[in-house]
């Protein structure tokens, strides 16, 4: 019989059940200090049925605890009685024996007392931690909710303005459409123009944006000479952006230019272009 | 602090053997639940069960010196004792209740006849296993484990060659295992 024909006999089961006669429960034992592989097997089968003995288990009256738990400490009196009488001088038994128990006690309590202790500042100091963690999480999650609100609010503000222009009866509205010869026939964009100020404000309604070093520039036009009304970037953010004070003009056009604007326009970069209506 | 103390099985086996009364409470805390239910599937009786568990830790801390790591865990030690407790209090209970009455002379009669508390203790470890089992393999793993027959006495009693009931027994016991995987 090989090895593993021993191991799969049933034999590890019947010697852990304690099923199995003298003879075969000295050969196993022989066996596990001879074949490690049999102990491996003994020792996963007493795994096992350890296991198994936790399940659904069924809790015995108080009275079995009290009554074990009472014959310890009965023991241990005993026991302890019997290690100190022979230290005991003859003259006063008594008196020897109460302090020494005494200090056996108060030993006990101050170790007692000294695991309590350790155990609460360990416990403390895990609290601790625990709180400070939590306390600098909330930290940044309320700087995090400040910033995004700061965020918002800048939003929510040039939102506001942009409501007011474009519902101000003053204001002129100057539709820009892609110019059809130019780069992007289908841009838009519009000019609000307050007459009386002279104000100008500018909408990118679509455009592409801008290539690296390029600008787009405002033109006001009078009499086909052209203004400059200052430079802007195209960034997705739909909002009305400020451009330069715009006396008088008929007509109003972007072109691209260089960074930081030109002096007169490129007309072959002519973007959007439109006429203020009288 | 008795319950937040807890022990690896190599450290709880020195103290047992120092004789150390926490480890002691401890044990108890932690195995007496297990150990009674076993108990109880051989004594169903709650009353004698607890008399059994008791004596069973009684004889644990008068034993601790004889247990040899060697031989397997400290639990399966213990097993072993609380089963042959249960055991011999259902044979000396047999043994007066067969003098007393004539009537009953088997062990198994004396259970079910007594007006005794019983759990239901089929869905408890080894004894739910049981029930994957063929009858005739049933039938022996019953009397040898739960009953204390030994395997002779089994031979007899069912009036099947010895051979056989130890081939049986085995492949019983192959097959429980599969079953506690």
């Amino acid at each position: 019989m090989n090895i593993h024909e021993y191991i799969s006999s049933g034999i590890v089961e019947s010697y852990v059940l304690g099923l199995s006669d003298r003879e075969e429960a000295a050969e196993f034992e022989r066996m596990c200090r001879e074949h490690p592989e049999v102990k491996t097997a003994r020792d996963l089968f007493e795994l096992q049925l350890e296991k198994q003995a936790f399940v659904n288990v069924v809790a015995p009256p108080e009275r079995v605890r009290k009554g074990f738990f009472a014959e310890l400490d009965q023991a241990a009196a005993q026991d302890s009685s019997a290690v100190s009488s022979p230290v005991v001088p003859m003259s006063a038994p008594g008196h020897q024996r109460t302090t020494g128990n005494w200090a056996r006690y108060l030993a006990a309590a101050s170790i007692i007392l000294l695991i309590a202790s350790t155990a609460l500042n360990f416990y403390f100091f895990q609290q601790y931690k625990s709180y400070s963690t939590r306390y600098n999480d909330l930290l940044a999650q309320n700087q995090l909710l400040t910033s995004n609100s700061n965020t918002i609010q800048t939003r929510l503000r040039s939102y506001e303005s942009t409501i007011s222009r474009l519902t101000d009866t003053n204001v002129t509205v100057v539709k820009m459409p892609g110019f059809p010869k130019g780069p992007s026939p289908a841009s838009l964009a519009t000019v609000y123009w307050d007459k009386r100020t002279k104000e100008v404000y500018i909408y990118v309604n679509n455009m592409p944006r801008a290539v690296p070093n390029k600008q787009y520039q405002l033109w006001a036009l009078v009499g086909g000479k052209p203004v400059d009304a200052g430079t802007f970037d195209v960034n997705g953010d739909t909002v009305l952006l400020r451009m330069k004070n715009v006396l008088n003009a008929e007509t109003f056009a972007v072109t691209l230019e260089k960074q930081g604007g030109s002096p007169t326009p490129d007309l072959t970069q002519l973007y959007v272009i439109g006429n203020v209506k009288t | 602090m008795e319950t937040t103390l807890s022990y690896n099985e190599s450290e709880l086996v020195k103290s047992l053997k120092e004789r150390d009364n926490q480890s002691f409470k401890y044990l108890y805390n932690h195995y007496s639940n297990a150990l009674y239910s076993i108990i109880l599937q051989i004594v169903p009786d709650q009353e004698l069960a607890s008399d059994v568990l008791q004596e069973v830790f009684i004889n644990i801390w008068r034993k601790i010196s004889t247990y040899d790591q060697e031989k397997g865990r400290l639990f399966t030690w213990m097993l072993n004792i609380a089963r042959n407790a249960a055991i011999d209090s259902i044979r000396s209970k047999a043994y007066q209740n067969s003098k007393k009455n004539k009537e009953f002379p088997t062990v198994v009669d004396v259970h079910t006849n007594s007006q005794m508390t019983q759990l239901n203790v089929d869905s408890i470890g080894l004894k739910k296993t049981l029930e994957t089992l063929k009858s005739e393999h049933r039938v022996l793993i019953e009397l040898a484990y739960f009953k204390g027959y030994t395997h002779e006495e089994i031979a007899a009693m069912e009036e099947i060659p010895l051979g056989t009931v130890k081939t049986r027994i085995r492949t019983a016991l192959t097959q429980l295992r599969e079953y506690l995987k």
